[in-house]
């Protein structure tokens, strides 16, 4: 069995994803097309961003909220053709988003289809991940832009992601082409980037991360999504609750970077050392240490121990706000 | 036996216009010109809590709407809405604190503050 002193950080792998390109193959990820006239109209009423300018040929991410202000799931909203979009999310629950949407569709001429088990997602992340992509496939993607290219005989998808702080492209191709799409962006340049190698990232550039961040058990604005929210484009389910947070300051949690001597474990409390009173969550935890010897998570702090070398407790492991 | 909304004893099966509201439809369909014409009521998804009434004056019903008629004016619903309505008053309220058209809808569980978007 691996230990957590066991798992080593690559630092080619981060070095990729900073420096270079690094690729992510996701296992299962949410890959969801949604057609028809109707569709992006009822996504704009539906979600927290914009979305009547993401005009064909362009993308943009957004969260569903519930009628409660609590997140049911972010997605890139990528505008393939004339009435066609692709939904793509971090999410491996691809049922979740599509009932939610399903729920609000009455006299909408709008359709959704599962593509999660017939199409892979490969991430290109960092600052040469766009040469990568025109390497292999002969295109230069804008930011916010959305193209189809063959490959191998076979379309696919490739969405620029501007919203999560650096470079980043998602790849949806068939799965029959993935590992050789996969193998010419190796060839072209990419690294491989392991789970824990990209959680490490991830946490590092604090990017929330599905059902960890962000879900049900939050709220968009205390799980680093802020910039995902129009406050001025009008209802959306959610909207009510959500202005009232940022209008009145009542937002009680920010997400920060945790560091401690020993690793974390995901879900278990942050409390104040020597006091039972409640100080957050630890959402995501990495179990690699770094090269200064410490181990980095993310956590939901609660307002009163945001500043920056504040102790917490979880678990009778010593935690510093970062 | 006959089952009806607690609120305005409209019955379930049916929605209803009072005549307030049939009145300004007529009025804004005259002021558009319109000789025949019907008041589409529907629902849509969006809005603060998810569903959103729709009211347009249109000049006729589509294939799949169901009609009602109260005080003169025809009501179209769409099948795929009328769930979401069954037993609704359309009401009007004018003047300076009025609301414009309002809705009374048992199936509501909550309502946003301005009154255009609820939930079931």
């Amino acid at each position: 069995m691996q230990t957590s002193s066991q798992i080593q950080i690559d630092q080619t792998q981060l070095g990729a994803l900073e420096n270079g390109c690094g690729m992510v193959f996701w296992n299962r990820a949410t890959i969801v097309r949604h057609s028809g006239p109707d569709a992006l109209d009822l996504l704009h009423r539906l979600t927290t961003k914009e979305l009547l300018s993401v005009t064909e040929g362009r993308s943009r991410r957004t969260v569903l909220t519930s009628a409660r202000g609590r997140v049911v799931d972010v997605f890139l909203v990528a505008h393939v053709s004339d009435d066609r979009l692709l939904l793509i999310s971090d999410s491996d629950n691809s049922e979740r988003m599509i009932s939610a949407i399903d729920r609000y569709t009455i006299i909408e001429d709008a359709e959704l289809t599962d593509l999660s088990d017939s199409n892979v997602r490969i991430s290109l992340i960092g600052p040469r991940a766009v040469q990568v992509v025109e390497s292999v496939l002969g295109e230069v993607v804008g930011n916010d832009a959305t193209i189809t290219a063959e490959f191998n005989g076979e379309s696919s998808t490739i969405v620029s992601d501007t919203s999560r702080g650096v470079e980043w492209f998602d790849a949806i191709c068939p799965v029959d082409v993935a590992r050789d799409l996969a193998a010419a962006f190796e060839s072209a340049g990419a690294v491989a980037v392991e789970p824990d190698n990209f959680e490490l990232f991830r946490i590092t550039r604090l990017i929330p991360g599905s059902d960890r961040e962000y879900g049900e058990h939050a709220n968009p604005i205390e799980s680093g999504l802020f910039d995902l929210i129009d406050f001025d484009k009008g209802c959306y389910v959610g909207q009510e609750v959500i202005a009232r947070l940022d209008t009145y300051d009542k937002v009680k949690r920010n997400l920060k970077v945790l560091e401690s001597d020993g690793p974390l474990e995901a879900g278990n409390a942050l409390e104040l050392p020597a006091e039972s009173k409640s100080a957050g969550m630890i959402t995501s935890a990495s179990p690699l240490k770094t090269e200064d010897g410490m181990f980095l998570s993310l956590g939901l702090v609660r307002k009163a121990f945001l500043e920056a070398g504040t102790v917490l407790d979880s678990g009778g492991i010593a935690v510093r706000v970062r | 036996m006959t089952t009806m909304s607690p609120e305005r004893s409209v019955p379930i099966n049916t929605i209803q216009i009072t005549e307030k509201a049939a009145e300004k439809v007529s009025k804004f369909a005259a002021d558009k010109g319109m000789e025949k014409f019907g008041l589409k009521v529907a629902v849509k998804g969006g809005g603060c809590s998810g569903l959103t009434y729709v009211l347009e004056i249109v000049e006729g019903p589509e294939t799949d709407d169901k009609v009602i008629v109260y005080h003169g004016v025809e009501v179209y619903v769409p099948k795929k809405a009328f769930v979401f309505l069954a037993g609704t008053v359309l009401d009007f309220s004018d003047g300076l604190n009025g609301k414009g058209f309002e809705f009374t809808n048992p199936n509501a569980k909550s309502t946003c503050g301005c009154g255009t978007s609820f939930s079931v």
